[in-house]
């Protein structure tokens, strides 16, 4: 066989352009019998990650490259020979990204020479200078050829299209004036011929045109195949020396992704000391300060075990890190805390980074951190959202851009998208494709049977290829953006190990890896989230500490409050982090938590997991007492004790794992990761085998081993670790507390962090009145821009005013100008408020309707009259008095007005809008939601509430959750698919629905099953925004 | 004028799909802006309304509260038109039609018009069924002013007389806001106000709803108040027709000629009186014993014109290519005019070197004589293969060429750059032109075993095959058609050059064309 290489591949990392996986091209070559293939993508080295996995598995030499687009639009590829090649290649393609806007790249033949070092160069394609008539510039050429020398080649590429005898006989010439050697390289876009469709549809969707009106945008013919050997022998055989030559390069270029040698940055210590001693010094003194000096063994030994883990693995600087950025938010006064495995490491508790004692949990430290594995640990760090840009400025101003940059997130295609795309490229009506996409679920694929129920018929050859093309397209990249929080960080600078180019957000860098090429690479990423919650608890302590002199924190909070557990045993969680949605809520009162490691519990069992797994009635009846706690296996009994014999967390999979199936710690911890990729990957039924004849083979039933691994699928698709659950619950059990024992700062807390949590403001304002909160309506004298608290006078309660931000129409330009009108004088009359803010007619409008010029003893239709005419005034150069007759208006009835609070403000201070409508209600024999729950079980019942929330969770089968709710609290309805789909359109749309069906009580939870949904003939309340299907 | 009537077509778009689609009627139908997932519901029939779809949703979001939804979009060229056709037929009913702005609005004089129909009733229900007859269905109210026969014809459901300015003004004040064609804005602001009727808004000051809401606001309110605003009747041109019957059938094309440029000068004095110049012409002629109608295909000259002789002469050359086998016993002529411009300003203007009015007049002639599509020129367009490398495109003027600097830079750059003219000079070989076949030639097949002729492309003269480039691949066309050509360029012992390829899913070789 003749020795060559294809050195020109494209992969589809060269998004929408190349029409292969980087690991089918790397399996093809190998299929094909080449030795070595160069991936090459277009200004970026984004697939390269992926393709170094393939070829090391394969037994593949993969050669990086990067085809690069010149100023003028032409493009030369070049190929990493060695480790500086490649870091020169990546400070190129760099400085290529920095200077466009995201999407774009392009440099200069100067800065190509000035990177030439390490780097192989091929000069040639139909879109090379080299070959063109009027891009050819000749000095350019000869900087080249003295930058790189012999390492700058001509390329021959025949892709047998008709201009390129010509184009080749000009490189010919023009090489031989260089002096350039020539090399056989066609280029590479699909790995198989039967891709060339997929690459024509991809070039439709890159350019944005339907495929009959694509004419050259397409290729001429599917010459852009990875072909054999033979084939390039047949193709070059009048210059068969330049396809030998292939193989030359191909030897030349011996850099491999291996050699990556990534240090973390070292944190600049004091005294010389070194980082894993500065790390020791900075635990030592936090664990004085966790136990009170007093430290238990078992945390002095853990602590030694995971510092010399910490050690032998090197990542001490990984640890300052994060301690720093800790540091940081605390000076700034920004709430902070781990979250996920990092919680079950006693040195991320003794540096502040985490809030969860591992120890006295008990917490598995190999989940987070192990020798075997000896992986980057993982630390994720939640922050209060408002002030998440600010840490990740500062990380950027610590170690600069050229040293951190934030890890992307490739965009791939999901059968909706691909539906969508492909569809449009073939020219098919878009609303057909809208409806078909919106059969599909995000993991789904479409087939025959969605494609009829969409109207397709899978006969037609067009709709034949977007069943086909869709089913290919799956898993393409489309497009990079932001990992949600992911930063790299380097000792070098970053550009050295990968490109890193502008986000499309501002201030914004971003590498040409995901989070998993990083991981896979073996590099460190430090996760910065943004959590609502963090900042609502920010700013419910300042308001303790400004309003009531409580200096209360995360860790002052007492932490076995019977109030607040009683509050949570009752369901009555609205707003409370993580245990406050419609099946958390119906838990609660089943599940009774007591104490801290309840929640934890509480807060991972309403997941897919458990629930599909069918842990949560044997836990649920085992807690209660009605069933005898028992393990299928003694030696199972330390792993599953703590939940009573039922499996519930991730780490005790793994546990079970190793205990039951003789798994490795480090097995097991490839089983979690498979778990959480199946649906991707299949991998996971790789486990099914081992672990169920090995569990069998310990004695454990058949039965338990299935469950167990119905389970693991499930945690596949959300499974919480035990570590992630306590930290989540200690958020949760925080915000519970400040529920019960603040209620005012709370909710005003709570509605100066919005957008965050499940229920809309309407539904929390409504709550807190329920809860004895005193709710203000909007003032244009009294109201901030945010809600406040204002003291009851004769009482030492505290209400809540509610905030113009809260005014439907006002943004950030409207607060500058209240704001700065407020500071310089109190507003005393409408038309002094309308000059000194200089408001729109709109906005005023607004204002007006919501109410907020009622004290200046203005009605709010009177204020709508009156602002128009004072805008008019105000524009106008001349000083307008009316003469007219006065205009008058019917006041607003009670309804009219919570309605129109709905509509201006999405809630109502006055009242709830069933308050208004209860003896109409009652005289229908509607009972409220209070009184539902005194019903007996069994009973029929019908019920009318406003729509909060429509749920399908895709654990069940079918069925629809819905809240309703009056201005007594929340009635839980179920309708059942048939009852769904007999009344689909009322309740699908409906805001005020009324039910008819059988109450159902069990362990103190109300749900009505509803056999049939009604509208109520009432005077209808206002629209009310519901979450739904989220 | 004392009576006006207004003609209300509620919801004229959902009405036109209703007409053009009967199948639907009973269906959930919608109006959509546009054919998208984000176009928006204009108007929605009562089924769709029903189902809970309403004005102003996605097409997207009605379609998941109703999956058997039907959609279309109702262009505004086709509301135009139907709003001509409406015109026309109340033409018939009224001497004087105001066509609203509104769209389905129409004002008539009904004036006098009950003696006639012997009831103002009578008249409404005519023309009633009339426009009913043409697939509308609509509420006339006969009153005593603009406003309030529109108000009340947009209000009601059924039509009305009235029968005095009282009852009328009672009628009126009493209809809702909602009801009339008003500014969503000022709707709104009105609703929000508690000002939901005509009665309502009359108490509002008109000085205070002129500062507020500007001149429309204070106009409806004028409007409402009863100002008089006359009757902006639209003039009706009859169709420029002139029609000749002939004493004995004709099928001499010459006397047919001069009858033509007889009845010719009257339509073009029928076109000055309108301030107008002919641009196209009709001719139509009914033939002897019953052999029907023939009519040709519209006649355009270069410009539109007043000049008889030149239209006369475009005429004789499409008489000339007729063949009249059945005489001819009536002759209609049918004018297009448009609007005729002053001529003046030419006489300052420079003449140009090349006389392109003369060149567009020969063409025509050349259109007249041999039909519109007679005159053709190549347009290049963007495609693989070689046949949709450009199309022909009727042309009936000449423009002048445009020289593009971009189209001569290849060459100045190579002439730029000293060291390329080397480069220049090996590839500047004798120009060559590739020509080609309109419909591909079929080849036969070449031998798989050559004789001694070999491959014989086009018989023994210019002799076998003798060399080859190639082959060069064109395939495409899967989404449709695919098609999969393998091109090459062949040389035969002669030197002569061909340009061939094989059809590999026909497995059939062309010639596409010659290279000279």
């Amino acid at each position: 066989m003749r020795r060559c290489a294809p050195l020109w591949c494209k992969s589809n990392y060269s998004f929408l352009e190349g029409a292969s996986h980087p690991e089918e091209l790397v399996e093809e070559a190998l299929r094909l019998g080449y030795s070595a293939i160069g991936v090459t993508d277009r200004d970026g080295v984004y697939g390269s990650v992926r393709a170094h996995l393939a070829a090391q598995e394969q037994g593949v030499r993969l050669i990086i490259g990067s085809e690069i687009t010149i100023t003028d639009g032409s493009t030369i590829v070049l190929l990493a020979q060695d480790r500086a090649g490649y870091a020169n290649l990546c400070r190129l393609i760099t400085r290529g990204r920095l200077r466009h806007e995201k999407g774009q790249s392009s440099v200069s033949y100067a800065e190509v020479a000035e990177h030439a070092p390490g780097l192989v160069a091929l000069w040639g394609g139909d879109r090379s200078s080299l070959v063109s008539r009027t891009k050819f510039d000749a000095e350019a050429a000869g900087n080249l050829r003295d930058a790189f020398g012999d390492r700058l080649y001509g390329m021959l590429a025949r892709h047998k299209r008709e201009q390129e005898p010509l184009q080749e006989a000009i490189l010919r010439e023009r090489a031989r004036q260089l002096g350039l050697p020539l090399v056989a390289a066609s280029e590479v876009l699909y790995h198989i011929a039967e891709r060339r469709r997929l690459q024509d549809v991809l070039a439709c969707i890159r350019e944005g045109v339907v495929l009959s009106a694509a004419h050259t945008l397409l290729k001429p013919n599917a010459e852009h195949v990875l072909k054999s050997p033979h084939a390039l022998a047949a193709l070059f055989e009048d210059d068969i020396a330049a396809l030998d030559r292939s193989a030359e390069i191909a030897a030349r270029c011996k850099f491999s992704l291996s050699e990556l040698r990534y240090r973390y940055p070292s944190e600049k210590l004091p005294d010389g000391t070194t980082s894993i001693e500065w790390l020791r010094s900075l635990a030592a003194t936090g664990a004085r300060e966790r136990y009170a000096g007093s430290l238990p063994p078992a945390v002095r030994e853990q602590l030694d075990k995971e510092l010399t883990i910490i050690e032998k693995l090197d990542y001490a600087g990984y640890f300052l890190t994060m301690w720093e950025i800790v540091q940081f938010c605390r000076v700034q006064g920004i709430l902070c805390q781990g979250r996920g495995s990092a919680a079950n490491s006693v040195v991320c508790f003794c540096l502040g980074i985490t809030a969860i004692d591992p120890v006295r949990m008990g917490l598995l430290f190999e989940r987070f951190l192990s020798m075997e594995r000896a992986e980057p640990p993982d630390i994720d760090l939640d922050i209060e959202h408002e002030r998440r840009e600010e840490v990740i400025q500062h990380v950027y101003a610590k170690y600069g851009r050229t040293h951190a940059a934030m890890v992307a997130n490739v965009i791939r295609y999901r059968a909706r998208s691909a539906v969508r795309d492909v569809g449009k490229a073939l020219g098919l009506a878009p609303t057909s494709l809208d409806r078909l996409a919106k059969l599909l679920s995000h993991w789904d694929h479409a087939d025959s049977s969605s494609l009829r129920n969409a109207g397709f018929d899978p006969e037609v050859p067009v709709h034949a290829h977007l069943l086909d093309l869709t089913e290919q397209i799956l898993d393409f990249p489309r497009h990079l953006s932001i990992h949600p929080g992911g930063f790299l960080l380097g000792h070098e600078p970053v550009s050295d190990l990968v490109p890193i180019e502008n986000g499309a957000m501002e201030n914004r860098t971003v590498i040409q890896w995901d989070k998993d090429d990083v991981e896979a690479i073996g590099l460190f990423k430090v996760d910065l989230l943004g959590l609502g919650a963090l900042y609502q608890l920010h700013l419910c302590f300042e308001l303790l500490r400004e309003h009531t002199g409580v200096e209360l924190s995360m860790a002052t909070i007492p932490p076995r409050d019977k109030r607040t557990f009683d509050l949570i045993c009752q369901g009555d969680t609205v707003g409370v982090f993580q245990i406050e949605s419609r099946a958390q809520m119906a838990m609660l009162p089943r599940l009774r938590p007591e104490n801290f490691y309840d929640l934890v519990i509480e807060v991972s069992i309403v997941r897919p997991g458990p629930i599909t797994g069918g842990m949560v009635h044997p836990y649920l009846r085992r807690r209660s007492g009605q069933e005898e706690v028992t393990y299928p296996h003694a030696s199972l009994e330390p792993v599953l004790k703590k939940t009573l014999g039922v499996p519930l967390f991730q780490e005790q999979v793994m546990r079970l794992a190793i205990v039951a199936a003789d798994y490795s710690p480090g097995e097991a911890d490839q089983l979690r990761r498979d778990m959480a990729a199946w649906r991707r990957t299949g991998r996971i039924e790789a486990h099914r085998e081992r672990l169920i004849s090995r569990m069998q083979q310990k004695g454990i039933s058949l039965e338990f081993a299935e469950r167990v691994f119905k389970q693991i699928l499930g945690f596949g698709e959300y499974g919480f670790p035990e570590s992630h659950a306590a930290s989540f619950a200690l958020i949760a059990y925080a915000t519970a507390f400040l529920r019960t024992h603040y209620p005012s700062e709370f909710t005003c807390s709570i509605l100066n962090a919005q957008p965050m949590g499940f229920y809309a403001p309407a539904t929390i304002v409504d709550d807190a009145k329920r809860h004895g909160v005193q709710i203000l309506p909007i003032d244009v004298c009294a109201s901030s821009w945010q809600c406040t608290l204002v003291r009851v006078p004769g009482s030492g309660a505290f209400a809540v005013r509610m905030g113009l931000r809260y005014v439907k129409g006002l943004g950030e330009l409207q607060r500058v100008c209240i704001e700065t009108a407020q500071q310089q004088a109190s507003f005393v009359s409408l038309p002094d408020f309308v000059r000194r803010t200089g408001l729109d007619v709109r906005s005023l409008s607004s204002l007006a309707e919501v109410g907020a010029f009622e004290c200046f003893d203005l009605p709010r239709r009177q204020a709508i009259w009156q602002v128009r005419s004072l805008v008019q005034e105000r524009e106008s150069a001349l000083e307008l008095t009316s003469l007219g007759r006065k205009a008058r208006f019917a006041g607003l009835t009670p309804i009219e007005q919570v309605a129109w609070d709905y509509r201006t403000s999405s809630h109502s201070p006055r009242a709830h809008p069933l308050a208004l409508l209860r003896s109409e209600l009652t005289r229908q024999g509607l009972p409220d939601a209070r009184r539902l729950s005194a019903l007996r079980d069994g009973a029929r019942v019908r019920f009318a509430g406003l729509v909060i929330c429509r749920q399908r969770p895709g654990t069940a089968s079918g069925v629809t959750f819905m809240t309703l709710e009056d201005e007594t609290g929340f009635a839980n309805i179920v309708f059942w698919q048939q009852v769904f789909d007999a009344f689909a359109v009322l309740a699908r749309t409906a805001s005020f629905l009324g039910v008819s069906g059988r109450l159902q009580k069990q362990d103190g939870v109300v749900h009505i099953i509803a056999e049939e949904a009604w509208q109520p003939q009432l005077p209808l309340p206002t629209q009310v925004g519901s979450r739904d299907f989220h | 004028m004392d009576r006006w009537a207004c003609v209300s077509v509620p919801a004229l778009p959902l009405q036109i799909v209703a007409r053009s689609k009967p199948e639907w009627r009973s269906l959930p139908t919608v109006v959509v802006s546009e054919d998208k997932p984000q176009g928006k519901v204009q108007w929605a029939n009562t089924a769709a309304l029903q189902s809970g779809v309403l004005p102003g949703q996605s097409y997207a979001l009605a379609l998941s509260l109703c999956n058997g939804l039907r959609a279309c979009v109702v262009p505004p060229d086709e509301v135009a038109r139907v709003t001509e056709e409406l015109k026309a037929a109340l033409w018939c009913y009224s001497p004087a039609v105001e066509v609203g702005e509104e769209a389905g609005v129409f004002w008539l004089d009904a004036s006098g018009l009950g003696r006639l129909y012997t009831s103002l009733v009578s008249w409404s229900d005519t023309l009633r069924e009339r426009l009913m007859k043409l697939g509308f269905a609509t509420c006339i109210v006969v009153g005593f002013s603009r406003f309030g026969s529109y108000a009340l014809a947009r209000a009601s459901r059924q039509s009305l007389v009235l029968t005095s300015g009282a009852d009328e003004r009672t009628r009126v004040e009493r209809v809702p806001l909602a009801r009339l064609d008003i500014e969503p804005q000022f709707r709104d602001v009105l609703s929000k106000l508690g000002i939901h009727t005509i009665a309502a808004l009359l108490s509002l000051p008109a000085s205070g709803l002129l500062r507020r809401f500007g001149q429309t606001a204070a106009r409806l309110h004028a409007m409402a108040a009863g100002e008089f605003a006359a009757l902006k009747a639209e003039e009706w041109l009859a169709p420029l027709i002139v029609r000749s019957l002939l004493d004995a059938a004709e099928s001499d094309s010459t006397r047919l000629l001069f009858v033509i440029k007889r009845m010719l000068a009257e339509l073009l004095s029928k076109l000055v009186v309108r301030a107008e110049a002919l641009a196209g012409l009709q001719i139509r002629f009914v033939l002897d014993r019953k052999q029907g109608k023939v009519e040709t295909e519209p006649l355009r000259p270069a410009v539109p014109t007043l000049d008889g002789m030149l239209i006369l002469d475009l005429v004789r050359l499409r008489l000339e290519s007729w063949q009249l086998e059945h005489g001819v016993i009536e002759v209609e002529l049918e004018a297009t005019g448009v609007p005729s411009s002053s001529e003046q300003l030419r006489v300052f203007a420079e003449q140009p070197r090349r006389d392109l009015g003369a060149a567009d007049r020969a063409i025509a002639r050349l259109r007249a004589e041999f039909g519109p599509d007679s005159v053709v020129h190549a347009q290049l367009c963007d495609g693989h293969l070689p046949e949709a490398c450009f199309r022909w495109q009727p042309m009936a003027a000449l423009k002048p060429a445009a020289v593009n600097g971009e189209d001569w830079e290849p060459s100045a750059a190579v002439e730029d750059e000293p060291e390329e003219k080397g480069v220049a000079r090996t590839l500047a070989l004798r120009p060559l032109v590739r020509r080609f076949f309109r419909k591909p030639l079929q080849l036969s097949a070449p031998a798989r075993q050559l004789r001694n002729d070999g491959w014989l492309i086009r018989g023994p003269e210019p002799g076998p095959v003798t060399h080859t480039a190639g082959p060069f691949l064109v395939n495409g066309g899967w989404w449709l058609r695919e098609i999969q050509r393998e091109y090459q360029f062949v040389m035969t012992r002669r030197e002569d050059l061909y340009w061939v390829y094989q059809d590999r899913r026909r497995r059939r070789w062309f010639l596409h064309g010659l290279v000279q």
